[in-house]
Formats: structure tokens, C-alpha cells, sequence
């Protein structure tokens, strides 16, 4: 499993889609074809916790990074997904430093934070791992803020200080909106914008993520700087593929 | 993840509860346990020898890295491929009597030239493609387990050399409960009658170089199998050890209530 953390630190970019099909077939084809890491929508995809865990299960044992995308900022919510054996946690939404510390506390145990103590789920193997749970789940959570609006961006230096923060995930349709372009995410001001977040963030020792659709915007965000790179979707990836195929059928 | 044919090879005894409890997290839980198997049940259990649920209990023992085997509920060709679809690194056939119900485990289990298994290269166990089906298929017909249960009377005390005359059985699974009912002795598997037969088929076995797997109910039980020459058993079952677990964890309550 990818050490994601250590390669943002060494500058290197990771890629990962966003996963809303509720079946752990998903992240095993998502290792074998080489991708470093997933993140499990629980905002957005219509994937219960008990299938959650199961696509955490299936990522772990084909070697791929599991990342939970959590409905919302809620210490229950962060502390469930964690449970799973989720290794990251991306929280959406977040606007303010309180919000941040709130999300920071409820991601970590004693004394980083004050996570729900529980040594008998999956992460901590059953209570298989109780002497050293708490220890190793602080050592290798990884907390990702998502930054959607005015407030956000306005509040970010404020927001980095918050401590065990490993990076800023950036929605670019929800920025072109609050900077007034909505939807035009390559209009000048969006994207000067970003690189103003990769940089602020750089300078507090962050690495910074963008939700990107296509391999040239990929490739065009990681030389500004972008290491989380959330590459499109599932089932987007899927339906892609599925017209490519249609098409070359008719053209053939 | 323990290689069961290697340690066989060499061997070694390999040792591993029956999970009847169609979970996922209990597949784990025996893994971090630090069993070389898990015998997954869809023959008793509440669990469809069909679907998804199977696949991810198959899917939790990679997780948990110990190797899962797959009892189906019968010998049906269908159940067996599933098992092997799903990335079952062997399967059990309950209820083996005959040459021919040897046979057609064996038709079921292997790739042509060597058996009828249809093949499908996008499934779990071929990692949904990624792996070039040609090595699929070859290493699957290097690496799965055979394993008929040997359970009846008819089974073992007469057609067992018929049984071990068909290619590709890989170990022969000794089943004391069903016996010691066929027999009469009322399920009752630790009657020297019943060790008497175990002793009959390892002999047998050993004659034609296959290995013997039994169960055991518990650790005397499973010492004796071993010490008989067994080199596989299945030593109990989740929801068994359990219920002992709970057992011993109430009557320690009282105990202490009382004392």
C-alpha cells in the first residue's frame, strides 16, 4: 500500500478517483491497474458504512490506498469511517479553523485528539492489535481538509495552522462558483486562485489535491503542483470507456 | 498466504477452522488468529454458494492473508467454479461416495485438457483480467485443491481405493461425524471404530501418496489426527469456539460473582 503522506513530502504526485459503485471489485481493479489510491464517497455515492468497510477490506488486501470521503464534518462520522481501516479521511466542506480543529480532534486518538475510542473494530483488527492500535492510528491516519468556498480560501493560513493537517483538497467547480465564473474551472481567476492555495500551502509544509477529468488537466495541476490528485470518477471512468469502445465499433 | 500444496509437498501440517458464521470480519479474526486456513462452509452455514456474500468472505481471507478453501453445499460443478472464480484456493466436495463423484469434483475443478471448468478470464481470481488468462489457467491447474470428503460408510469402507484411483484428488478429507452416523454409532467421532477406519485410509493414502485431511473438534482430537499421520485438519468451528468462549467467559463471571 502506497505511503501517500512520505510521497507528497518527496514532491512525488499520487493519483485516485473518487469511488461511487458500492463493490469492492472496484478498488481491486483499481490496484491491479496501478492507481496509487481510492477515495470511497460517502458524500455523494450512495455506499452504506457495511459496504464501506468491505471496499476498505478489498483495497487493503490488493494494496491500494483506502481514502473515506465522509458525508460530512461530524466526529461520529470521521471516527465510523476510521473504524473501517480507511487509512485517510477527506473531509468535505470545511470553511473555518474551528471547523478544521474539530475535524483534526475527531481523527485522532489521546493525545492528537480526542477520536472514539473503540479496540474492537476492523482497524484495530478485532482487539488482534490492541497494544499498539492507538499508536500506529495516529501515526498513519491522514487527515485531507476540503476547501469548497469564499470563507474557505479566506480562512486557509488560519486553517493550516491547525495541527495534523496532511493535506488541502481543492473543488474547482465550487471555487469557479464562489469566484463568481461558475463552472469555467480554466478561467484565469480559478486558476490563479489554485496556485495561490498550492503555494500558501506549500510554504506551511502541506500538499495540496484538485478534483481533475482528464489526464491533460492532471498532467497541467501536478506541474503547479498538485499531489493529491482526485482523477475523475468511477463510474465516469467507466462510462468513458464503455462510449470509446461504441464508437470505434461504428467508425470500424 | 500459507501455500497449502507446498506445505503438503514438504510435509508440514497445516491446521485451520470451518467459518460458519458468513462474515467477513470472523474470516479476518481467524487469520490474525494465526491459522494457515479458513474453511469457508456454504454447505451448513447461511451462506449462498453463489455470490457476492461468498466473494467477500474469500475476499476478507486475502485481506487477513490466510488461505481460504471453500466447502460447497454438493458436488455441483457450478458451486465449485464460483468458489475458484471468487479466488478460493481449493475447494471441498462434501459427501464423495464414489469413483465417479471423484470424478466429476475433479471435471469440475480443472481447466480442459485436464478437467471441464468453463473459463472466463474477468473474474476475482484471474484479478478481473489483469492476470493473462493462459497463466490463469495454468496456475490454476497447478495450484487448487481437490478435496473429497470422504463421509460415508459405503465411501470408506469400500470405494475409497476406487476413489484414489481418479487423477487430480489432492488430499482425501477423513469426515468422522457423517461416518459415525452411517455407521450407527450416533455421531459419536472419537469411537475406536472410527480411528480404526482413520488409520485404514492414511494407510490407503499413503500407498498412492495422498495426503489425508481430518477433523478435529478439539486439541487432543487434532494432535491424534496429526500424530496418526494426518497432514491437514480442520479443527473446529467459528461458531463453536464461540459459543465456548462465551460459555467460559459466564461461567468465570459466576465464579467470581460467587467467590
Amino acid at each position: 500500500m502506497k505511503d501517500l503522506r512520505t510521497m507528497w513530502k518527496e514532491g512525488v504526485a499520487t493519483f485516485g478517483p473518487f469511488v461511487q459503485l458500492p463493490w469492492p471489485g472496484i478498488p481491486e481493479i483499481l490496484a491491479h491497474a496501478g492507481w496509487d489510491y481510492f477515495i470511497i464517497d460517502l458524500e455523494h455515492g450512495p455506499i452504506d458504512i457495511e459496504t464501506a468497510e468491505n471496499m476498505v477490506r478489498a483495497g487493503e488486501a490488493a494494496g491500494i490506498t483506502p481514502i473515506v470521503r465522509v458525508l460530512r464534518s461530524t466526529p461520529y462520522l470521521i471516527a465510523q469511517a476510521l473504524n473501517t481501516g480507511a487509512i485517510g479521511i477527506h473531509v468535505p466542506h470545511i470553511s473555518t479553523k474551528e471547523e478544521a480543529e474539530e475535524a483534526a480532534t475527531s481523527a485522532r486518538f489521546h493525545p492528537l485528539g480526542e477520536r472514539g475510542v473503540c479496540p474492537f473494530v476492523r482497524a484495530a483488527k478485532y482487539s488482534a492489535d490492541k497494544a499498539s492500535y492507538y499508536q500506529r492510528a495516529n501515526a498513519e491516519t491522514m487527515l485531507i481538509l476540503a476547501i469548497e468556498g469564499v470563507e474557505g480560501i479566506k480562512n486557509l493560513e488560519k486553517i493550516l495552522t491547525v495541527r495534523g493537517v496532511d493535506a488541502i483538497f481543492v473543488g474547482p467547480y465550487d471555487l469557479s462558483q464562489s469566484l463568481g465564473v461558475p463552472g469555467q474551472v480554466k478561467h484565469s481567476i480559478v486558476i490563479d486562485k489554485i496556485r495561490e492555495i498550492c503555494e500558501i500551502s506549500r510554504k506551511a509544509g502541506v500538499a495540496v489535491g484538485l478534483f481533475v477529468e482528464t489526464t491533460e488537466d492532471a498532467k497541467f495541476w501536478v506541474e503547479q503542483g498538485i499531489r493529491y490528485c482526485c482523477l475523475d470518477v468511477d463510474a465516469a471512468i467507466f462510462y468513458k470507456a464503455a462510449k470509446t469502445y461504441m464508437e470505434s465499433l461504428k467508425t470500424h | 498466504m500459507k501455500d497449502l500444496r507446498r506445505m503438503l509437498e514438504e510435509k508440514q501440517v497445516s491446521i485451520g477452522p470451518f467459518m460458519v458464521t458468513a462474515s467477513p470480519a470472523l474470516t479476518e479474526a481467524i487469520g490474525y488468529a494465526g491459522f494457515d486456513f479458513v474453511i469457508i462452509c456454504c454447505e451448513h452455514a447461511a451462506l449462498s454458494p453463489y455470490g457476492a456474500e461468498l466473494e467477500e468472505c474469500i475476499r476478507a481471507a486475502y485481506a487477513a492473508d490466510i488461505t481460504p478453501l471453500v466447502r460447497v453445499t454438493e458436488n455441483d460443478k457450478g458451486m465449485i467454479l464460483k468458489a475458484l472464480n471468487f479466488g478460493a484456493k481449493g475447494v471441498i466436495v462434501p459427501h464423495v461416495n464414489t469413483r465417479e463423484d471423484a470424478e466429476r469434483l475433479v471435471r469440475a475443478a480443472r481447466y480442459a485438457p485436464l478437467g471441464r471448468r468453463s473459463a472466463a478470464p474477468p473474474v476475482r481470481g484471474a484479478r478481473y483480467g489483469f492476470v493473462p488468462f493462459p497463466t490463469y489457467w495454468r496456475e490454476q491447474n497447478e495450484q487448487v485443491l481437490t478435496i473429497p470428503l470422504v463421509e460415508e460408510k459405503e465411501a470408506v469402507q469400500e470405494n475409497l481405493p476406487e476413489i484414489l484411483k481418479v487423477s487430480g484428488i489432492d488430499v482425501i478429507f477423513f469426515g468422522p461425524f457423517d461416518l459415525s452416523m452411517t455407521l450407527g454409532l450416533d455421531g459419536v467421532c472419537d469411537d475406536p471404530a472410527i480411528w480404526d477406519l482413520l488409520e485404514k485410509t492414511v494407510r490407503l493414502c499413503d500407498e498412492k501418496g495422498v495426503p489425508v485431511m481430518n477433523l478435529a473438534w478439539d486439541v487432543p482430537s487434532a494432535k491424534k489426527s496429526i500424530e496418526m499421520g494426518c497432514r491437514m485438519v480442520a479443527l473446529d468451528v467459528d461458531m463453536v469456539i464461540f459459543k465456548r468462549g462465551l460459555q467460559d467467559l459466564m461461567r468465570k463471571v459466576e465464579a467470581e460473582l460467587k467467590g
